[in-house]
């Protein structure tokens, strides 16, 4: 079997690994690190539910990535998006708001809606839904979560630009 | 356990000339990945390729150049959310720039590319149709250096394309497209996060309200994207109006030969066809 | 509704979601054990045939494989994936083994393999040698009952399952179709909807030292351990189930799927298995909605509407297995009683096998197809006799004390008119709804619909709903609460604890639920199905409370020398209702059942059981303007309104969450959702999320769901459900608004564009002719 070494970070940890060629991202964080905060739900990009940041703000299907590709890039997954045992106010906003049941796609939509507001800090409605495309929800009806990515917003906008800037990048 | 499993393979080197190399060696059993949206979903289904060419180890294949007065050149790793954020190929190639904007989801667009979905030579390739009516030039580099393929003659039959096994398709490049050139893409799904039931794109040349020439594509009614030529010369060097429209929509449904699947019907298609090519037209001729 | 609520009625938030939030709460999916294998299953290519032989000897020699269990391995108890069965006296048919000698569905396991990790699980897979005889097969309930037609089970003549019977039936409905004025009758067919939650069907089993332990998505899983014991032929206190998260439900964890293979896996292998499977495992395996696959109905009324008749037919297509396909033909039909006063009925079922996926359950379970059926037919009938449709449901409908869905059951509440009022106005009927036969011009037409339904909290007293709830008080004044709903994110363990905090006097804070929720620890529950969540289980949580308080205010009463009748808590507080500044903190009071020191030590663990007997109906009146393109047939939801009448929100943001989700799902059912099933072969097309679509965020209309809170006298703080009800409404409501926009009836779902298209074309051939 292939496989290369790879180096890259996760949620600012840095991992070295030999990675057989064939294996996904998803695979590699879900089976190998034991992230299971990133979710399975297709493995064919139609769901959302392995969305993780790359390098910041870009999101990605880990299913659909070639972990070996990722030398170099730093990589976020819901886990990392906590500060000093803080809730990201995305977080903070889709448990106020309701926006989450059974949950099996919130680690993905809640980072897709962290790089919504890094690109647009002040997204309208339908910024919000096409922002939120990939993401497939079963459960809420998506109403809810329009609402915490929009209460997400007010809260980053008071809160300080420096502030801001940091609680976002990771 | 991420429960879709690929099969092994061995990745190709980095440097495009002896990749070109490694890919005559290995003819048959190679692939070439872009965003990997389509192969890699094609693997987890059991597709094998025994060498896998990734483009994003490649450098220098992202970009979208306008050579004024020439052409618009897109890279080959150049993706879709970069051409659906590009405000040149916004306002001259609107046709490719909706295909783009609509095509997938927003990671989806993240990863995948203009000229992987030309390659994938999918009948139902959103971009498959915006290329096609915007006169589009695929090019290819290979072991005797670089050719370049019109569009009209890259798709051979379903799922094959006109490039050689140790060829890569490097960039797609569109003709500048003069003040006067106007273009829309459309499609129908059944949600919005869905591959096309049928979908058209549309170039027009106009001079006032004339049209001086038309290209119309139309996707999903064949084994490829294809041209309706009859609509074509039906609108070429007349006035668009209801009339010709009208003519245009019975043309299109005795050109194409749809099939049933999952997604729709082909009676279906085959009726809708006229109207969506007259939708696609009417929509371009507001952007002139 | 008078009394001042501090806890209820609020929307406070779900606790697990702060978990959930940060993708720190346990699924199937992310479980993992020491030593823990990787379960894969060999399916089926064909959907009918002999399994001669499984050679299994080449997976057994690759490394890494632990097990592979086939038919030899199965005891051959017969069973049923639906749990469900254990709620009736009699049960319903069991009729599969977890291996068979036949496989009778393309995708029906016919082997397992538990290995060291996924890779080589599913090498190990692909090594196994299969033999089949195949047979032929039957895709169609018409082609099933044909003579001569391939028999799915050797036991069932001509395919039937269960042969026409009436059921519930009362009056002289010919009789009363003779006196009508006005007859209308359609035949409808409905799809077979996926539930499709987002995480795949999985599970994990270990068996060790004699018991097995399941980890599974179960909704029932009292019944889901009996039923694996039975399968097993194990004693069934052998066997325990635990419930981590699940992020899947909406009726899926109401049937077995993996649990069997995993089982039979571990206890071959001696290490915990984990079987989760794929997306198009999930699709192809998983018993999807109960598919009621044709609808006759016929109903009859006088001039001025006076509801007379109502006759109809619910004929289901079990597929391979009986499931719950009686079940839910038989809620169909028991649903379709309440809604209208109609002076006779006579309503029967059937089922039919074919060599389709069996049947399990899902949301709207049965009454999804008999409310599409009866609501377009209402409309029809408005429109025959000139009257307003929302007329004629308020004039119409049963009230408190009509006949409930079961014989002798009453209607304890109905809050139907005031749906339908605000219904309407929030939609704007007035503007917009134009009277019959309203002359609609252009391309794009736009129509509005109503539509109205009557639901149940909970399947008593027809069904078994045997409910337990127990609090656990800790010293400082805080509890546990045990029960054992499925945990599928319907939040309704935040009810629960704000139920007991209301009841007791304390915080919601104080009231924690247990998760994973473990049978060895949980007291029998049925568990979640028939929205009997915040209803029954929170009736014994009210219950468990009240005994809890008195056992407080008894200590309290001792330590402040007062009676406890003159006691009451508020705000963590036990005071005297007379001399209020008199009192003691509910946590002392606490603190003192635990830390007594030889006086009086007690652990105050209170066990509420209750079995209820009313079904207490939220109603619900939705109303949906849509648009129409007549040139494509392609139908735009502008608005989808639903009102609800839910008795009281316990937590209106949870019981929105609920309804909000039901809708989407209810539209996906309308409009595209559809399992289909090749008639050549068998083989399921829609297998991924590519071709089997559901909703995404750019598919929502603007939809809304309102509550209507008048309470009912049963109900815990007066609530009635809502965890199925957000989904019947859209697709007859977008049936009578599509007539309303271009006059074309479509009786069947879902209500895709090559349909409409079909009946626009149809239209207006027979009007030229």
């Amino acid at each position: 079997m292939k496989t290369h070494s790879t180096t890259f970070f996760v949620n600012n940890k840095e991992y070295t690994l030999d990675i057989p060629v064939h294996r996904t991202l998803l695979q590699v964080l879900r089976d190998d690190l034991s992230m299971t905060d990133v979710k399975y739900g297709c493995g064919a990009g139609e769901c959302g539910a392995c969305t993780v940041l790359v390098d910041g703000d870009r999101p990605i299907l880990s299913c659909l990535t070639l972990a070996v590709l990722m030398n170099g890039r730093k990589i976020t997954t819901v886990a990392g998006l906590e500060k000093e045992g803080e809730l990201h106010p995305v977080q903070e906003a889709f448990v106020e708001e309701g926006a989450i049941q059974c949950g099996y796609c919130t680690p993905g939509m809640v980072l897709k809606s962290v790089s919504i507001l890094e690109k647009n800090p002040s997204p309208t409605e339908k910024d919000i839904r096409r922002g939120l495309e990939g993401n497939i929800c079963r459960c809420t009806g998506y109403e809810k979560i329009v609402k915490a990515v929009q209460r997400a917003s007010i809260a980053l906008a008071a809160s300080s630009p420096v502030k801001q800037k940091e609680g976002g990048k990771v | 356990m991420s429960s879709r499993i690929l099969p092994e393979f061995e990745l190709l080197p980095h440097d495009i000339d002896e990749a070109v190399k490694m890919l005559g060696l290995h003819q048959g059993k190679a692939s070439i990945m872009a965003g990997g949206t389509d192969l890699l979903v094609m693997m987890g289904d059991g597709f094998r390729a025994d060498y896998v060419l990734s483009l994003g180890n490649i450098p220098d294949l992202a970009y979208i150049i306008e050579e004024s007065g020439k052409w618009l050149r897109i890279g080959a790793m150049t993706t879709l959310a970069e051409v659906a954020e590009s405000k040149v190929v916004q306002e001259k190639y609107t046709a490719l720039w909706q295909s783009a904007a609509q095509n997938g989801s927003p990671q989806t667009r993240n990863m995948g590319t203009v000229v992987g979905n030309l390659l994938r030579a999918s009948p139902s390739g959103d971009c498959c149709c915006a290329v096609l009516a915007l006169d589009g030039w695929v090019v290819l580099e290979g072991p005797q250096g670089r050719r370049e393929v019109a569009i009209d003659d890259f798709w051979l039959e379903y799922r094959a394309t006109a490039r050689r096994p140790d060829e890569i398709a490097v960039e797609v490049k569109l003709p500048d497209v003069k003040g006067n050139t106007t273009s829309a893409f459309r499609a129908m799904t059944r949600t919005t996060l869905d591959l096309a039931k049928l979908n058209a794109a549309v170039r027009l040349d106009m001079s006032g309200k004339q049209c001086e020439n038309a290209r119309v594509a139309i996707g999903a009614v064949a084994p490829t994207t294809i041209r309706v030529r009859k609509a074509e010369e039906l609108i070429r060097g007349k006035e668009i109006n209801e009339e010709t429209l009208e003519e245009v929509g019975k043309v299109v449904s005795t050109e194409v030969s749809p099939i049933d699947d999952v997604r729709s019907t082909a009676e279906y298609r085959r009726t809708i066809s006229g109207v969506l090519v007259k939708r696609v037209i009417e929509e371009a001729c507001k952007g002139v | 509704m008078q009394e001042e609520l501090r806890v209820v009625g609020k929307r406070v938030p779900v606790k697990e979601n702060f978990d959930k939030v940060q993708g720190k709460a346990d699924y199937c999916a992310t479980i993992t054990l020491p030593g823990m294998l990787v379960g894969k299953l060999l399916h089926s290519p064909h959907a009918h045939a002999r399994v001669v032989s499984v050679d299994t000897s080449r997976a057994e020699g690759l490394q890494g494989v632990k097990a592979v269990v086939t038919k030899k391995d199965d005891p051959r108890k017969i069973f049923t994936w639906n749990v469900m069965t254990y709620q009736l006296p009699d049960g319903e048919p069991q009729d599969q083994y977890i291996f068979d000698d036949v496989v009778r569905y393309v995708g029906e396991p016919v082997a397992a393999v538990a290995a060291v990790n996924e890779e080589i699980a599913k090498k190990a897979v692909d090594l196994i040698e299969v033999e089949y005889d195949v047979l032929p097969a039957v895709f169609s309930v018409e082609d099933a009952v044909k003579k001569g037609a391939p028999r799915v089970h050797d036991t069932a003549e001509n395919n039937i399952g269960a042969p026409p019977t009436p059921v519930f039936c009362y009056g002289d409905v010919e009789k009363d179709f003779s006196e009508s004025d006005t007859i209308v009758e359609g035949v409808f067919s409905t799809s077979k909807q996926s539930q499709a939650g987002l995480e795949n069907a999985g599970c994990v089993a270990e068996w060790r030292n004699g018991r097995l332990t399941v980890w599974s998505q179960a909704q029932l899983p009292h019944m889901t351990k009996r039923m694996i014991a039975q399968a097993l032929d194990i004693p069934e206190s052998t066997v325990r189930v635990i419930q981590p998260f699940a992020g899947t439900g909406f009726g899926a964890g109401t049937d077995l799927c993996p649990e069997p293979y995993a089982c039979l896996l571990t206890m071959k292998a001696g290490a915990p298995v984990k079987v989760a499977l794929t997306r198009s495992e999930d699709l192809r395996m998983r018993f999807t909605r109960e598919h009621i696959v044709r609808v006759e109905m016929k109903m009859g009324v006088k001039k001025d509407g006076t509801p007379m008749a109502l006759k109809a037919k619910y004929t289901g297509d079990a597929g391979a297995y009986m499931g719950k396909i009686l079940s839910g033909c038989g809620v169909a039909l028991a649903s379709n009683i309440t809604e209208y006063e109609f002076k006779s009925m006579y309503q029967e079922i059937e089922a039919i096998y074919t060599h389709h996926l069996a049947c399990g359950a899902m949301r709207g379970f049965g009454g999804m197809q008999s409310t599409f059926a009866r609501e377009i037919l209402v409309d029809e009938v408005c429109e025959k006799i000139g009257m307003n449709p929302i007329e004629f449901r308020k004039k119409y409908h049963r009230g408190v004390g009509g006949l409930g869905w079961f014989p002798d059951t009453k209607i304890s509440s109905c809050g139907l008119d005031a749906c339908l009022d605000v219904g309407a106005e929030r939609i704007g009927w007035k503007g917009k709804w134009q009277g019959w036969g309203a002359k609609k011009e252009g391309i794009r037409r736009r129509g509005v619909g109503v539509a109205a339904m009557g639901w149940l909290s909970g399947a008593q007293p027809m069904l078994l709903e045997h409910t337990n709830a127990t609090l656990k008080f800790n010293s400082d004044g805080t509890c546990t609460l045990i029960g054992s709903p499925g945990l599928l994110g319907q939040g309704v363990l935040a009810a629960h604890c704000q139920i007991a905090a209301e009841v007791l006097g304390i915080d919601y804070d104080d009231v924690r639920p247990l998760t994973p929720q473990d049978t060895d620890i949980t007291g029998f529950d049925i568990g979640t199905h028939a929205s009997r969540g915040c209803y029954c289980i929170g009736r014994a949580v009210e219950k468990a409370a009240q005994q809890a308080r008195e056992l407080f205010l008894e200590r309290a009463s001792k330590k402040l020398g007062v009676a406890a009748d003159a006691l009451d808590i508020k705000e963590r507080r036990i005071f005297c209702k007379d001399d209020p500044e008199k009192g003691i903190e509910f946590r002392e009071i606490a603190q003192d059942t635990i830390y007594s020191f030889g006086k009086d030590c007690r652990q105050i663990t209170v066990n509420a059981t209750i079995e209820p007997t009313e079904f207490a109906p939220p109603w619900q009146a939705g109303f949906a303007e849509v648009e129409v393109d007549t040139e494509t047939g392609v139908v735009e939801v502008i608005k989808m309104i639903i009102a609800h009448d839910i008795g009281r929100a316990i937590n209106p943001t949870v019981v929105e969450g609920q309804l909000e989700g039901g809708q989407l799902q209810g539209i996906g059912f309308a409009l595209f959702e559809d399992i289909i099933i090749s008639s050549e072969n068998g083989v399921n097309l829609t297998d991924s999320f590519n071709k089997y679509k559901i909703a995404s965020m750019l598919d929502c209309p603007d939809h809304e769901a309102l509550l209507v809170e008048l309470g009912d006298p049963t109900g815990p703080f007066s609530a009635k459900s809502c965890g199925e009800s957000g989904i019947f409404l859209q697709a007859p409501a977008i049936a009578n608004a599509i007539y309303d926009a271009v006059g074309i009836r479509l009786r069947d779902v879902p209500m895709t564009p090559e349909r409409v298209l079909a009946a626009l074309k149809n239209k207006s051939s027979t009007q030229t002719n």
